[in-house]
């Protein structure tokens, strides 16, 4: 009796798969591994050219402090509120959009802040509470390593207490040069409010942290 | 970039063909993929036949850290066993007392060869293009491996079909 060898090798291959646990292992090795990927690594000759940069922006610091191009700087930061940020924070909720409709399995499943201030121990940051939106406001469900405008970020997911969809509340550092402009709640500023994929998203800084919180989508 | 249960299970099966052994392939899938997450970079368009490309190479350099890595380089073009052409090769089956013994027989890259004919349902072209290395190459390595079966199982009234389409 024979066989067909390619039949049987296919057979025979497509018969092996990972068991649970051997997949679970890989789960976790990802999540791991793509929270160690935002953390820089800095070894032997990189870091010299690092000091060599840190001199270098400390040098273009100390020449815009004494005010040799105040004017220059000025133009640049008053074009940018004008129009750039409604930019920014359109560019930010598009972002933030397409990550809570792709809805990824949370990395940490918890509804503890302070369990997932301790999980995001590769950001340069610790995820906090809003006046806007707190732990209160809806069940905390988890969070996840994503990143907003290429920085690091923290996504947690909340069910809304009226028991709507979820929604995402994206947080990451603040840094002049990517969120410089967006309205500061410590100052009393007010959110913007961007539109994508008929999805509407606040954006705000609050803290010393940005914020993007996903809102619940309603038929009208 | 996140890998679903499916491309897992691909690439187990894929390291399988490789080491032929179950504990081996895991071992192997865990180190390539924890290289793949730390130093791929962020935007590869076909994260699969990047990701065996690279578990590819990870298992030749063990291999060779082992000296076990086979003597007769497949990679190796003979021009005078092109001319056999693919059809030759198309008519190949295999008794079934024998079919459990074929993969203890086969070196790593000739079951890495009856994965992408197999399993991937690849043509010699396509598996050429995959490893990066001419059509001939390829042409030769299932020559070998045919000459192979028929020495451990009997001559070609043993083996009906083994095909590569080209």
């Amino acid at each position: 009796m024979k066989t067909h060898l390619r039949a049987h090798i296919k057979d025979k291959l497509n018969a092996i798969e990972l068991s649970d646990a051997q997949y679970r292992a890989l789960s976790a090795q990802r999540a791991r591994l793509a929270a160690a990927r935002f953390r820089p690594i800095v070894v032997g000759r990189r870091r010299q050219w690092s000091a060599l940069a840190a001199g270098v922006v400390l040098a273009v610091g100390l020449v815009l402090y004494m005010g040799w191009l105040t004017p220059v700087v000025e133009t640049r930061v008053a074009a940018r509120s004008a129009q750039q940020v409604q930019w920014l924070a359109q560019a930010i909720a598009e972002e933030a959009v397409a990550n809570h409709l792709k809805a990824r399995p949370l990395e940490l499943v918890s509804r503890d802040m302070g369990e997932l201030q301790a999980f995001f121990t590769e950001l340069d940051f610790k995820p906090i509470n809003s006046q806007l939106w707190s732990t209160a406001g809806g069940s905390l469900l988890g969070g996840r390593y994503c990143s907003i405008q290429g920085i690091g970020a923290a996504q947690l997911r909340f069910q809304p207490a009226d028991g709507r969809d979820t929604h995402s509340l994206y947080q990451t550092v603040w840094r002049e040069d990517k969120f410089g402009g967006l309205p500061v709640l410590d100052h009393g500023e007010r959110p913007i409010t961007a539109y994508a994929r008929g999805m509407a998203v606040q954006v705000w800084v609050e803290r010393g942290v940005v914020f993007a919180k996903t809102l619940p989508v309603t038929a009208d | 970039m996140t890998f679903d249960r499916q491309t897992l299970n691909r690439l187990y099966r894929y390291c399988f063909s490789l080491t032929g052994d179950e504990a081996d392939a895991y071992d192997l899938l865990q180190s390539g993929v924890e290289r793949y997450l730390r130093h791929a970079p962020q935007d590869v368009a076909a994260p699969v036949p990047y990701l065996q490309r690279l578990l590819r190479n990870l298992y030749i350099d063990q291999l060779r850290r082992r000296n076990r890595y086979p003597e007769e380089s497949l990679e190796t073009y003979r021009g005078d066993i092109v001319d056999i052409g693919l059809q030759v090769l198309e008519q190949q089956a295999i008794a079934r007392a024998d079919a459990e013994r074929i993969w203890d027989v086969l070196n790593p890259l000739e079951r890495e060869l009856l994965y992408f004919w197999a399993v991937e349902e690849m043509t010699a072209a396509e598996i050429a293009k995959r490893l990066a290395c001419p059509r001939n190459t390829i042409l030769s390595r299932v020559h070998r491996l045919r000459l192979k079966l028929r020495a451990c199982f009997g001559d070609d009234s043993t083996l009906t079909a083994l095909e590569v389409s080209s």
